[in-house]
């Protein structure tokens, strides 16, 4: 699903190294946390695993995409694969509830009918069948975020990954977020969140791969946060 | 994917960019306007030189199709003076006919022309100060320059106006023309690509966030160009559009007030200059809008 073989990552401009010689293997349906402190490499893993970023050595391998080999034009079938959510969620003002998750399906060409019948489903999913038109701007962070967790699995991807998802939101409105991530796991689809929240690691006792100076530290099965807040 | 399927994504796709393309020259208004100012003046320029260029061309072709000059005798010519010029024009190879025209007959055409100053000018009848001269009339025009030649050497004949003077003025006018033409369509074509591409940018700038969007959910490079391409062919249509209406209204109403002007020369008819600008003006406003947004997507655009 998602394999890091030796991958170290240094940024061309400015020669800092980012990630070095990390290695790991997501395998499918897995619900994983990533921690680390801030400037870690955590958003370079996963920038490298949506193909933001490449590798400087080593070998990304997510969804059968070999990304040191991946053609430009097979990049967005690559993005289709993967539902990613934002700390700032990312939608758009001008759009509906019901248009923000409708655009992720539009733009890769899916039908009216389709789109018809899937951002229902997944609106209802989250919890959001009553606010369907409503603009951003009129719903609470929760409510928002629970959005663009919809607009990430609207398309079914295999793997959802999550950078900081509860980062701007309340404990219980968190609380809720991740309830909502468990549920979405427990469907299948392979979960990886970058997370500073210590109560959810430690409470919901997944695996977690931490992250230190862009090395791979500890990679624990039913992990623990393992930093002080 | 089924054929049927495929058919109707790509129709599907093309009415997203055509309305996405539309929506962003509506919400980038001010930079929309600016860009079909510019096409506009531009275009206007261009096709008011060129219909010039045109006509002028055109106004040497009808000179060239008259295929005459005159011949003028010397002052003191007799009448057997008159025939033995005649015979020789006549055996010029490249001579098609010759009409004599005498300095009494005109004299009478300067009667009637200067009306006015009829009286003054029967004063000199007695003295008349005109020539005799025979028309040319010829074969090919491209004979013109050797027929005048052998004409001048015939004794007896003073002067030879050879038209091919006028009709090479009018061409090096012709050519100025069509090169100013050139040079007007390639700056000004360049300012509008500038502006159009600016204007794109900042359609580009304003649905940056979109643009991540769609990018991170699987939307191809392609997907995500078509609509700002389509945006500046847009942009290039209705300023090649609006600048088409402006030269035609120009040009017809002009046609009307020099007709009269011109008299026996004609110009070249409303209908077809519009048959010309508008195809013109349609292609080149979709290259230069289309070159417009290709241009800024390139430099600002990294999908």
């Amino acid at each position: 699903m998602i394999e890091f073989k030796n991958v170290t990552k240094v940024y061309e401009d400015n020669g800092t190294l980012a990630l070095e010689n990390v290695s790991f293997k997501i395998n499918k349906g897995e619900f994983v946390f990533l921690v680390g402190p801030s400037g870690a490499g955590k958003s370079t893993l996963t920038e490298l695993i949506i193909h933001e970023e490449v590798a400087t050595y080593g070998e990304v391998i997510v969804n059968d995409f070999i990304l040191s080999e991946i053609k430009k034009n097979d990049i967005p079938y690559l993005r289709r694969s993967i539902g990613m959510v934002f700390q700032d969620f990312r939608l758009l003002p001008n759009k509906t509830v019901y248009d923000n998750v409708a655009f992720a399906m539009q733009v890769i060409g899916a039908s009216r009918k389709e789109i018809r019948r899937r951002v229902p489903s997944v609106l209802s999913m989250v919890g959001l069948s009553e606010k369907a038109k409503m603009k951003p701007n009129q719903l609470s962070g929760g409510e928002q975020q629970r959005v663009s967790i919809a607009r990430a699995m609207v398309n079914n991807p295999p793997v959802i990954i999550a950078d900081e998802p509860t980062g701007n939101l309340d404990p219980d409105t968190a609380a809720e977020i991740m309830q909502l991530f468990e549920e979405i796991n427990r469907s299948g689809t392979t979960i990886l969140i970058a997370t500073h929240a210590k109560e959810f690691v430690d409470n919901m006792k997944k695996r977690v791969l931490a992250v230190e100076n862009g090395s791979l530290v500890r990679d624990e099965e039913r992990g623990g946060y393992g930093y002080d807040i | 994917m089924k054929k049927e399927a495929v058919t109707d994504m790509i129709f599907r796709n093309i009415q997203y960019f055509l309305v996405q393309g539309f929506k962003g020259v509506i919400s980038n208004r001010l930079m929309s306007i600016v860009s079909i100012g510019t096409v506009i003046a531009s275009l206007v320029l261009f096709g008011l030189c060129t219909l010039l260029g045109m006509n002028v061309n055109y106004f040497a072709d009808q000179i060239k199709d008259q295929c005459q000059f005159n011949v003028y005798m010397k002052k003191d010519i007799d009448r057997d003076g008159l025939r033995s010029v005649a015979s020789q024009l006549e055996s010029i190879d490249g001579v098609e006919s010759i009409t004599l025209y005498t300095k009494e007959d005109r004299f009478e055409k300067a009667k009637e022309d200067y009306d006015e100053q009829a009286k003054a000018i029967e004063i000199l009848e007695e003295n008349n100060p005109l020539r005799d001269s025979y028309i040319v009339t010829l074969t090919d025009l491209s004979e013109s320059t050797r027929v005048a030649q052998l004409a001048q050497q015939i004794e007896g004949v003073e002067e030879v106006t050879n038209r091919q003077d006028i009709i090479d003025k009018i061409l090096k006018v012709t050519d100025f023309i069509h090169n100013l033409s050139i040079w007007l369509l390639v700056i000004l074509v360049a300012i509008s690509v500038f502006i159009i591409s600016n204007t794109i940018k900042l359609g580009l700038f304003a649905r940056r966030k979109e643009i991540n969007i769609m990018k991170f959910v699987g939307a191809t490079n392609w997907f995500i160009r078509w609509p700002f391409i389509i945006e500046g062919a847009i942009l290039g249509v209705i300023g090649a559009a609006l600048a088409a209406v402006i030269v035609i209204f120009v040009y017809s109403s002009m046609l009307g007030s020099f007709s009269e002007f011109l008299g026996s020369i004609e110009l070249l008819s409303a209908s077809y200059a519009s048959k010309i600008i508008i195809y013109s003006f349609l292609a080149l406003g979709i290259g230069i809008g289309t070159i417009g947004s290709v241009l800024s997507i390139h430099k600002h655009l990294h999908v």
